[in-house]
Protein backbone atom coordinates (compact mmCIF):
# COMPACT_ATOMS: atom_id res chain seq x y z
CA UNK A 1 0.00 0.00 0.00
CA UNK A 2 3.25 2.15 0.82
CA UNK A 3 4.27 1.70 -2.73
CA UNK A 4 1.06 2.56 -4.15
CA UNK A 5 1.02 5.60 -2.38
CA UNK A 6 4.38 6.43 -3.60
CA UNK A 7 3.43 5.69 -7.22
CA UNK A 8 0.11 8.10 -6.80
CA UNK A 9 2.29 11.20 -4.92
CA UNK A 10 5.01 11.12 -7.48
CA UNK A 11 2.69 11.22 -10.14
CA UNK A 12 0.44 13.97 -8.70
CA UNK A 13 -2.49 11.24 -8.61
CA UNK A 14 -5.42 11.40 -5.96
CA UNK A 15 -4.55 8.24 -3.94
CA UNK A 16 -7.79 7.17 -3.64
CA UNK A 17 -8.79 7.37 -7.40
CA UNK A 18 -5.40 4.96 -7.60
CA UNK A 19 -7.06 2.63 -5.20
CA UNK A 20 -9.87 2.20 -7.57
CA UNK A 21 -7.79 1.54 -10.36
CA UNK A 22 -5.77 -1.01 -8.56
CA UNK A 23 -9.03 -2.66 -6.81
CA UNK A 24 -10.83 -2.87 -10.63
CA UNK A 25 -7.45 -4.49 -12.55
CA UNK A 26 -7.27 -6.89 -9.13
CA UNK A 27 -11.00 -8.18 -9.77
CA UNK A 28 -10.17 -8.71 -13.25
CA UNK A 29 -7.26 -10.35 -12.67
CA UNK A 30 -8.13 -12.40 -9.74
CA UNK A 31 -11.16 -13.73 -11.89
CA UNK A 32 -8.85 -14.62 -14.09
CA UNK A 33 -6.57 -16.76 -12.06
CA UNK A 34 -9.38 -18.66 -10.55
CA UNK A 35 -10.76 -19.34 -13.53
CA UNK A 36 -7.22 -20.35 -14.95
CA UNK A 37 -7.93 -18.48 -18.14
CA UNK A 38 -5.45 -18.35 -20.84
CA UNK A 39 -3.27 -14.71 -21.57
CA UNK A 40 -5.62 -14.31 -25.09
CA UNK A 41 -8.37 -14.46 -23.06
CA UNK A 42 -7.55 -12.00 -20.55
CA UNK A 43 -6.12 -9.85 -23.44
CA UNK A 44 -9.84 -10.26 -24.97
CA UNK A 45 -11.08 -9.16 -21.75
CA UNK A 46 -8.72 -5.97 -21.25
CA UNK A 47 -9.53 -4.82 -24.65
CA UNK A 48 -13.13 -5.13 -23.48
CA UNK A 49 -12.67 -3.04 -20.92
CA UNK A 50 -11.43 -0.48 -22.75
CA UNK A 51 -7.58 -0.54 -22.58
CA UNK A 52 -5.89 -0.09 -25.84
CA UNK A 53 -4.64 -3.33 -27.71
CA UNK A 54 -0.77 -2.25 -26.49
CA UNK A 55 -0.56 -2.29 -23.42
CA UNK A 56 -2.95 -5.46 -22.73
CA UNK A 57 -0.75 -7.56 -24.88
CA UNK A 58 1.96 -5.98 -22.45
CA UNK A 59 3.25 -4.24 -25.41
CA UNK A 60 4.79 -2.07 -22.89
CA UNK A 61 6.46 -4.10 -20.88
CA UNK A 62 10.20 -5.10 -21.33
CA UNK A 63 10.04 -8.50 -22.04
CA UNK A 64 7.84 -7.98 -24.91
CA UNK A 65 4.01 -8.87 -25.43
CA UNK A 66 2.50 -12.17 -24.25
CA UNK A 67 1.16 -14.82 -26.29
CA UNK B 1 -35.79 -40.28 27.55
CA UNK B 2 -38.27 -38.49 24.75
CA UNK B 3 -37.88 -39.47 21.11
CA UNK B 4 -37.71 -36.55 19.07
CA UNK B 5 -40.90 -36.38 16.78
CA UNK B 6 -40.87 -35.48 13.08
CA UNK B 7 -42.39 -32.16 11.83
CA UNK B 8 -44.37 -32.44 8.72
CA UNK B 9 -41.55 -31.63 6.72
CA UNK B 10 -40.09 -34.52 7.05
CA UNK B 11 -42.65 -36.13 5.30
CA UNK B 12 -41.05 -34.83 2.18
CA UNK B 13 -39.73 -37.73 -0.33
CA UNK B 14 -37.27 -37.83 -2.86
CA UNK B 15 -39.74 -37.96 -5.69
CA UNK B 16 -41.06 -34.58 -4.57
CA UNK B 17 -38.12 -32.93 -4.48
CA UNK B 18 -37.13 -34.05 -7.75
CA UNK B 19 -40.51 -32.75 -9.11
CA UNK B 20 -40.07 -29.62 -7.59
CA UNK B 21 -36.16 -29.36 -8.96
CA UNK B 22 -38.07 -29.60 -11.96
CA UNK B 23 -40.13 -26.78 -11.78
CA UNK B 24 -37.57 -24.62 -10.24
CA UNK B 25 -37.56 -21.18 -12.11
CA UNK B 26 -35.33 -20.33 -14.79
CA UNK B 27 -31.44 -19.35 -13.51
CA UNK B 28 -31.80 -15.51 -14.18
CA UNK B 29 -33.60 -15.15 -10.99
CA UNK B 30 -31.56 -15.52 -8.03
CA UNK B 31 -32.35 -18.17 -5.60
CA UNK B 32 -31.78 -20.58 -3.44
CA UNK B 33 -32.51 -24.16 -3.57
CA UNK B 34 -31.41 -26.56 -0.92
CA UNK B 35 -32.90 -30.35 -1.19
CA UNK B 36 -32.79 -32.02 2.06
CA UNK B 37 -33.47 -36.02 2.46
CA UNK B 38 -34.74 -35.38 6.08
CA UNK B 39 -35.76 -39.17 5.93
CA UNK B 40 -32.07 -40.12 6.19
CA UNK B 41 -31.05 -36.46 7.89
CA UNK B 42 -28.45 -35.85 5.18
CA UNK B 43 -28.30 -33.28 2.67
CA UNK B 44 -27.72 -34.09 -0.22
CA UNK B 45 -27.79 -31.07 -2.59
CA UNK B 46 -27.07 -27.84 -2.56
CA UNK B 47 -27.61 -25.95 -5.14
CA UNK B 48 -27.45 -22.18 -5.79
CA UNK B 49 -28.11 -20.40 -8.94
CA UNK B 50 -28.42 -16.98 -10.26
CA UNK B 51 -26.51 -14.23 -12.17
CA UNK B 52 -22.99 -14.61 -10.64
CA UNK B 53 -23.70 -17.25 -8.60
CA UNK B 54 -23.83 -20.21 -11.48
CA UNK B 55 -20.51 -21.32 -10.28
CA UNK B 56 -21.46 -22.78 -7.32
CA UNK B 57 -22.77 -26.31 -7.94
CA UNK B 58 -23.15 -28.75 -5.70
CA UNK B 59 -21.72 -28.54 -1.98
CA UNK B 60 -20.42 -31.51 0.03
CA UNK B 61 -22.40 -33.62 1.73
CA UNK B 62 -23.63 -32.11 4.80
CA UNK B 63 -24.67 -34.79 7.83
CA UNK B 64 -28.01 -32.52 9.62
CA UNK B 65 -28.40 -33.65 12.89
CA UNK B 66 -31.42 -30.75 13.85
CA UNK B 67 -33.45 -28.63 11.65
CA UNK B 68 -31.47 -25.65 13.58
CA UNK B 69 -28.72 -27.19 11.91
CA UNK B 70 -30.81 -26.60 8.25
CA UNK B 71 -31.68 -23.22 9.52
CA UNK B 72 -27.85 -22.41 9.36
CA UNK B 73 -27.49 -24.30 5.94
CA UNK B 74 -30.11 -22.18 4.65
CA UNK B 75 -28.57 -19.03 5.81
CA UNK B 76 -24.89 -19.64 5.22
CA UNK B 77 -26.04 -20.31 1.69
CA UNK B 78 -28.83 -17.06 1.20
CA UNK B 79 -25.41 -15.40 2.50
CA UNK B 80 -22.89 -16.77 0.30
CA UNK B 81 -25.20 -16.06 -2.54
CA UNK B 82 -25.78 -12.70 -1.75
CA UNK B 83 -22.10 -11.93 -1.95
CA UNK B 84 -21.49 -13.96 -4.79
CA UNK B 85 -24.12 -11.52 -6.62
CA UNK B 86 -22.23 -8.89 -4.95
CA UNK B 87 -18.56 -9.23 -6.43
CA UNK B 88 -17.57 -8.65 -10.16
CA UNK B 89 -16.40 -11.62 -11.31
CA UNK B 90 -15.04 -12.54 -15.04
CA UNK B 91 -18.16 -14.98 -15.12
CA UNK B 92 -20.45 -12.11 -14.94
CA UNK B 93 -18.17 -9.59 -17.12
CA UNK B 94 -19.09 -12.28 -20.10
CA UNK B 95 -22.39 -12.71 -19.64
CA UNK B 96 -22.97 -8.93 -20.31
CA UNK B 97 -21.65 -9.04 -23.80
CA UNK B 98 -20.00 -6.45 -24.61
CA UNK B 99 -21.15 -4.11 -22.09
CA UNK B 100 -19.44 -4.60 -19.04
CA UNK B 101 -19.50 -2.76 -15.72
CA UNK B 102 -19.26 1.12 -15.65
CA UNK B 103 -16.73 1.44 -13.16
CA UNK B 104 -14.54 -1.03 -14.15
CA UNK B 105 -14.26 -0.13 -17.65
CA UNK B 106 -13.92 3.68 -16.35
CA UNK B 107 -11.14 2.59 -13.93
CA UNK B 108 -9.56 -0.02 -16.42
CA UNK B 109 -9.07 2.02 -19.63
CA UNK B 110 -8.08 5.02 -17.60
CA UNK B 111 -4.71 3.28 -17.91
CA UNK B 112 -4.64 4.18 -21.59
CA UNK B 113 -3.39 7.56 -19.88
CA UNK B 114 -0.08 6.26 -18.68
CA UNK B 115 3.01 6.36 -20.50
CA UNK B 116 5.24 3.62 -20.80
CA UNK B 117 7.05 4.16 -17.84
CA UNK B 118 4.31 5.33 -15.72
CA UNK B 119 2.36 2.07 -16.63
CA UNK B 120 4.94 -0.87 -16.10
CA UNK B 121 5.24 0.78 -12.12
CA UNK B 122 1.80 0.36 -11.77
CA UNK B 123 2.04 -2.82 -13.43
CA UNK B 124 4.41 -3.45 -10.77
CA UNK B 125 2.52 -2.57 -7.96
CA UNK B 126 -0.45 -4.60 -8.90
CA UNK B 127 1.47 -7.70 -9.31
CA UNK B 128 2.88 -7.03 -5.90
CA UNK B 129 -0.76 -7.21 -4.70
CA UNK B 130 -1.50 -10.09 -6.92
CA UNK B 131 1.17 -12.75 -5.43
CA UNK B 132 0.11 -11.56 -1.83
CA UNK B 133 -3.05 -12.21 -2.37
CA UNK B 134 -2.01 -16.06 -3.70
CA UNK B 135 -2.05 -18.52 -1.17
CA UNK B 136 0.07 -21.52 -1.78
CA UNK B 137 -2.17 -24.59 -0.36
CA UNK B 138 -0.13 -26.56 1.80
CA UNK B 139 1.39 -30.25 0.90
CA UNK B 140 0.25 -33.05 3.26
CA UNK B 141 2.55 -35.98 2.33
CA UNK B 142 4.51 -37.94 4.45
CA UNK B 143 7.71 -37.81 4.83
CA UNK B 144 9.64 -39.58 2.86
CA UNK B 145 10.99 -43.24 4.03
CA UNK B 146 14.33 -43.65 2.79
CA UNK B 147 17.10 -41.25 3.37
CA UNK B 148 17.89 -40.65 0.00
CA UNK B 149 14.05 -38.96 -0.01
CA UNK B 150 15.33 -37.22 2.99
CA UNK B 151 17.87 -35.51 1.41
CA UNK B 152 16.28 -34.41 -1.53
CA UNK B 153 13.14 -33.28 0.56
CA UNK B 154 16.12 -31.47 2.35
CA UNK B 155 17.44 -29.82 -0.64
CA UNK B 156 14.49 -29.27 -2.12
CA UNK B 157 13.33 -27.29 1.09
CA UNK B 158 9.84 -29.01 1.61
CA UNK B 159 10.89 -30.64 5.52
CA UNK B 160 12.93 -29.41 7.65
CA UNK B 161 15.82 -31.06 9.57
CA UNK B 162 14.83 -32.24 12.77
CA UNK B 163 17.17 -31.51 16.20
CA UNK B 164 20.00 -33.31 16.64
CA UNK B 165 19.09 -34.33 20.42
CA UNK B 166 15.19 -34.17 19.80
CA UNK B 167 12.39 -37.17 19.80
CA UNK B 168 11.84 -39.18 17.69
CA UNK B 169 9.42 -37.83 14.13
CA UNK B 170 6.01 -38.80 14.87
CA UNK B 171 4.19 -40.96 12.27
CA UNK B 172 2.07 -39.16 9.41
CA UNK B 173 -1.73 -39.23 10.14
CA UNK B 174 -3.41 -38.72 6.99
CA UNK B 175 -6.62 -37.56 8.24
CA UNK B 176 -8.38 -36.32 12.05
CA UNK B 177 -10.15 -39.48 11.87
CA UNK B 178 -7.29 -41.94 11.77
CA UNK B 179 -5.53 -40.06 14.97
CA UNK B 180 -9.37 -40.69 16.60
CA UNK B 181 -8.92 -44.36 15.72
CA UNK B 182 -5.34 -44.77 16.58
CA UNK B 183 -5.84 -42.95 20.20
CA UNK B 184 -3.40 -42.10 22.53
CA UNK B 185 0.60 -42.50 21.41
Amino acid sequence: MAQLEAFAEARRINVNTMKNVVRSVLTVLRGALRKNLLPKVIVEDLVLLGMRAAPAHGGLLPFGPLD
Amino acid sequence: MRRRTRGPSCSLSADHLISRQNQSPPASTPFVVVYVLLEQRTCVCARVCGEGVANLKVLPVLPLVSHLQLLFVWAALLLLAAARTLVPTMATLRTIDGEPDESLYNNVAGLNNFDADTFNQFISIVYAFLTQSIKVPRTRRPPAAGPAHALADLTAGTVHAPAASGSPPRPWRSSRRSRRRGGST
